[in-house]
């Protein structure tokens, strides 16, 4: 029988191993002014609701670098450790308390230890190259005396990198601080041995104290790359325009009126500014030794990852068959050269054969060297039954110096079908075979005739193409336009105005020529005629139907009494003088100009 | 005189008639070759044809299936895009595309449904066809009015507006498939897309072999594209993709 009391003791002690636990370590206790330490904080036993809340503290730089997550198996029991990586530093020197960093994790707090930074004057913390004290007497001609360039590892216990490793770094540019500065663009490496990674887009802006003279100092942060194995000249160049006011014209100024009391602000606000396009280049280049990463104990899989990397999710289906692929995805997180991390592929190989899919990446900072890589590909299974599979990929670890192999925990998969045939089982054809035997699935048989060539009609051609369309276009309207023609020119309405027309003036004329020579009976005939063609065109009846019944809704009296006269002559015989004929010529004129102007008026 | 134009139509009837009997043995020569497992003497054979004549789609098919055996999954996707950009309908092509896409575990392309499928149901040829008949039913129409009609006067309004339609729908179709001239293939086994158009730029990402992309302008050795698939746009070495309109080569 245990005692109670042991069981509570047991039960307490179980308690705490099982807590969650918060540890923060600086990768040095110290540092000099510029220059960067790695801060860890480590969280076991739980999952944290969040990342941790860093305080800001004046003149304290603290830059993220992202996160990984680290298990442990021990005797049985895992143990999982999420790692937050920052780099600490500051450009002032002095002491710096990092307070506790309170974090929630699994439902209670846990608490770090504060910690200390001792930042002291770095031993590269000024550029080589800036002169003494004393100020400038000649007008500065060489970019070099408008400004300068410095560059700094900021992993300085580094001893080397390695090819395609991204290692922070620090590129500062110094101008007097009475000059005006505007940049071209960020710095770039000299040369083609190493390779500028998401550099700060907005640099920060300093004042500092250098050799007794005020300057304005320009920082960028970011990832810098090294192309292949060697020892290379690690220099950086900087392209922009500065001005400032020109030192000699001040002392020519001062020297002009000899006064002691002379000087100062009003002469340097007066004197000139000289304006020149420089192009400034790191004074010291440090030589930076890149090795060839070990050729011993590399994976076969390696794809030139380099930094840390885990899994942070895995998704295998449970079924499959054999042949078919199945879709699978993987997202890695950590900090690293993610570009070239490629997917995770299944394992054991043998029973898989995976297929290169889509990727895509997160980061987690502005720098981006933490985040996180999510794979979606296919695999095809190839053997059948009961299967475990695993993901797996390596990368290399510059911090521990050796290759490292991750394996996704084991996932059970249940594959149905007949086993594939692999490319090695496939026997070479004999010359003997007319049909090949696929070991593939099949294709469609092949085509025995070679049909026509595409594109080979001369009228497809767009020339001859919108030249036959136009041309169609043009000559349907054309078609229609003549028909429409035509059909107005038959219009039997038209016609017989026509008609009538002509005949009018065929009598009229008639009647101006028997007028002329006194011709009294053709004139009347004439005269009548062409009345009742007039009339007949009003009123829509034939020529010889109209009488003088008809005139009794023409409510026109020269009309009226021109029928009257031709009858009365017609009966009588009366012949008229000529004189009178004339007047009768200009009243026959008359009433058709009369009916005229009535027809029109009735047709509208 | 009019002897001589016969002699002369005999030639050319003669030349024609021994080009498609050369194209013929050429290409029942390179089957042969297939037959026989020699896919790589098989691929030239038909390459060959295509340079020489144009592109045909019974020898991209069969180009395609060749690519397809030796494991080349992007040349023989882009064959068979290829041949379909001239048959679209064809079956066998479908398939043998789809065969290869899945090969290279590319996502299934979604066929546009309904009435949004019928641009791709016929080439731009066909299209182009359709077009040439529309316009020249319209001066037929337009005769056949002018005739005095006396009864369909409806019918006959009807049909030209049908016809007037058919001719607009033909050239707006023609007019989108225009962009299909920028569709391309990845052909490398993955393209490396980068952020600006030159070696040392970040990478974005990768593209992998047989997908579809769109392509655009050109800068160097680089060309712009959007990737049918996710839509990821960026550079890429111009030598990675190829475009599926038949090239310039191939054409007469």
């Amino acid at each position: 029988m245990i005692p109670r009391s042991t069981i509570i003791a047991w039960l307490f002690l179980s308690g705490l191993l099982l807590a969650a636990s918060l540890e923060t370590e600086l990768s040095a206790p110290s540092a000099g002014a510029g220059e960067g330490v790695v801060l860890t904080i480590k969280v076991s036993g739980g999952r944290p609701d969040g990342e941790p809340v860093l305080p800001e503290i004046e003149n304290l730089i603290i830059q993220p670098r992202g996160q990984s997550q680290q298990i442990r198996i021990e005797n049985g029991r895992t143990t999982r450790t999420i790692v937050y990586t920052y780099v600490v530093g500051s450009q002032v020197p002095g002491e710096y308390v990092i307070p506790p960093i309170t974090l929630r994790v699994s439902g209670e707090n846990v608490i770090s230890a504060p910690m200390k930074l001792s930042v002291g004057v770095g031993p590269a913390g000024d550029p080589a190259g800036i002169p003494d004290g004393k100020e400038p007497d000649a007008t500065p001609e060489k970019s070099g005396d408008y400004g300068h360039l410095a560059f700094q590892m900021l992993e300085r216990e580094r001893k080397h990198i390695y090819p395609g490793e991204i290692v922070p770094v620090r590129i500062e540019a110094y101008f007097h601080a009475n000059s005006r500065v505007s940049l071209k663009g960020p710095p770039r490496p000299d040369g083609n041995s190493f390779v500028l990674h998401n550099l700060t887009q907005e640099p920060q802006q300093t004042s500092r104290i250098v050799n007794g003279q005020p300057y304005i100092v320009v920082t960028w942060f970011g990832g810098m790359s090294a192309t292949k194995a060697g020892n290379y000249p690690a220099g950086f160049e900087l392209s922009g325009t500065v001005a400032v006011r020109d030192p000699a014209a001040v002392r020519r100024r001062r020297g002009a009126f000899d006064d002691p009391f002379a000087g100062g602000m009003l002469d340097d606000f007066f004197a000139p500014m000289i304006q020149k396009e420089v192009e400034l280049t790191t004074s010291e280049v440090p030589e930076i030794e890149v090795s060839e990463l070990p050729a011993a104990g590399r994976p076969d899989d390696f794809t030139g990852a380099i930094g840390q990397f885990e899994f942070a999710a895995v998704e295998v289906p449970g079924t499959g068959i054999a042949g078919e692929p199945l879709e699978m995805a993987a997202v890695i997180e950590g900090s690293g050269n993610f570009s070239l991390l490629e997917q995770p592929r299944p394992h054991p190989a043998g029973d898989w054969k995976s297929y290169d899919g889509k990727s895509a990446f997160a980061a987690d900072d502005a720098a981006s060297f933490g985040g996180k890589k999510s794979f979606r590909f296919r695999a095809v299974p190839t053997i059948p039954g009961q299967r475990v599979v695993a993901l797996g990929f390596s990368y290399f670890d510059p911090d521990r110096g050796e290759y490292r192999v991750m394996r996704s925990d084991d996932e059970e998969v249940h594959i149905t079908g007949a086993a594939m045939e692999t490319d090695a089982a496939v026997a070479e054809p004999s010359p003997d075979d007319i049909v090949a035997k696929p070991s593939v699935p099949d294709l469609a048989p092949l085509r025995t005739s070679v049909g026509a060539v595409q594109g080979s009609e001369w009228w497809l051609a767009p020339r001859w193409f919108w030249t036959g369309v136009g041309g169609s276009g043009a000559m349907a309207l054309v078609i229609l336009g003549a028909g429409w023609w035509r059909q107005r020119l038959a219009d039997p309405h038209r016609v017989a105005r026509a008609e009538i027309g002509r005949r009018t003036k065929e009598a009229m004329e008639t009647a101006d020529r028997a007028a002329k020579v006194g011709d009294t009976a053709g004139f009347f005939v004439a005269a009548r005629s062409a009345l009742q063609w007039a009339i007949a065109q009003q009123q829509g009846i034939r020529p010889e139907a109209v009488t003088a019944v008809d005139l009794g809704g023409i409510h026109n009296p020269s009309v009226i009494e021109l029928f009257d006269a031709a009858d009365r002559f017609e009966y009588s015989g009366h012949a008229e003088a000529a004189g009178e004929l004339e007047q009768w010529r200009e009243r026959l004129t008359t009433a058709l100009a009369e009916l005229e102007t009535q027809r029109k008026g009735r047709n509208a | 005189m009019i002897i001589r134009s016969l002699v002369f139509s005999l030639i050319a009837i003669s030349s024609v008639s021994a080009f498609a009997i050369d194209a013929e043995q050429e290409f029942a020569l390179a089957n042969q070759e297939y037959r026989l497992g020699n896919f790589s003497e098989a691929i030239s054979g038909y390459q060959s044809l295509l340079e020489r004549d144009g592109p045909r789609a019974a020898v991209l098919q069969n180009l395609g299936s060749a690519y397809f055996r030796i494991g080349d999954n992007p040349r023989s996707i882009l064959a068979f895009e290829r041949a379909l950009f001239i048959e679209p309908r064809n079956p066998d092509l479908r398939a043998n595309r789809s065969l290869a896409r899945d090969r290279s575990a590319l996502f299934p392309e979604p066929a546009p449904a309904g009435w949004r499928g019928i641009p791709h149901r016929f080439s731009s040829g066909e299209w182009a066809r359709l077009a040439i008949v529309s316009a020249i039913g319209l001066p037929c129409l337009a005769l056949i009015r002018v005739m005095k009609l006396r009864r369909g006067k409806w019918v006959l309004a009807l049909v030209a507006l049908l016809d007037l339609g058919t001719l607009g729908a033909s050239l707006v179709i023609l007019d989108q498939r225009k962009s299909e001239d920028a569709r391309a293939i990845v052909i490398a086994d993955s393209a490396t897309v980068r952020i600006s158009p030159f070696e040392q730029a970040d990478a974005e990402g990768t593209i992998s072999g047989g997908q579809g992309v769109w392509s655009d302008r050109q800068v160097n050795d680089y060309v712009w594209i959007r990737s049918q698939e996710g839509g990821r746009t960026g550079w890429v070495k111009r030598d990675e993709i190829e475009r599926i309109d038949v090239p310039i080569s191939y054409r007469k």
